[in-house]
């Protein structure tokens, strides 16, 4: 992953990170969660990606930044996510927007990186109900990504 | 229907290769793990799966 991306901090366990955007509409603080869920003992992480709100001190992903780095936000969204995948490579990541546009997001974040992701990573795109592996030219509703074994 | 939130086990001596990541290890990065928006995204992703389950190849690649 070679993109420009912003600098990036992590906790100790590599479930949260923090960065901070920078452009016209000022210095925002954006957070990515890996979430852990298990469902019928199938573990997985949900990628959640949000502002942090300084007035409620919570995280939301209401708000829209406009600060013109929409790539630089994704390639720093998707080493995160390689960081972690690192350093958990038997774990199963999940992602999907709150918005059908904002999964689009993921779509091109994938898609930018594909000739790097498509060797190590097994990535499949969930499509009319049915969960397919990843193609370029498909928009996808969700997404699954799990490390390949060397 | 068995959900559970996963406790995670995490060593830190496989941490201290920290060459081997892009990310800048800070213990002021919070834990958004109580954060009521990240539990709402997981709670969501979990209805997604329970509907439409995992896909059977990656399942396998566990």
């Amino acid at each position: 992953m070679n993109l420009d991306r912003y600098e990036y901090y992590a906790s100790d366990t590599l479930l949260n990170f923090e960065f901070y955007s920078d452009g016209p509409n000022g210095h925002i603080k954006k957070i990515i969660r890996l979430s852990p869920r298990n469902i019928n003992g199938t573990t997985y992480f949900n990628i959640g990606f949000g502002d942090y709100q300084d007035a409620t001190n919570s995280v939301s992903d209401q708000t829209i930044s406009n600060n013109g780095d929409r790539n630089r936000i994704l390639a720093t969204i998707a080493q995160a996510v390689l960081d972690f995948m690192e350093y958990y490579p038997d774990m199963m990541v999940y992602a999907v927007g709150s918005t059908p546009a904002r999964t689009r997001l993921y779509q091109i974040a994938i898609t930018k990186n594909w000739e790097e992701i498509k060797d190590t990573i097994t990535v499949f795109g969930l499509k009319d109900g049915v969960w397919k592996p990843f193609s370029k030219n498909i928009n996808y509703e969700a997404f699954l990504g799990i490390m390949k074994k060397v | 229907m068995k959900i559970i939130d996963m406790p995670i086990n995490f060593d830190p001596a496989k941490k201290k290769d920290k060459s081997r990541f892009k990310a800048i290890f800070s213990n002021k990065v919070k834990d958004y793990g109580n954060e009521p928006y990240f539990l709402k995204k997981a709670k969501e992703s979990e209805e997604l799966l329970l509907k439409y389950g995992f896909p059977k190849e990656l399942l396998e690649k566990k």
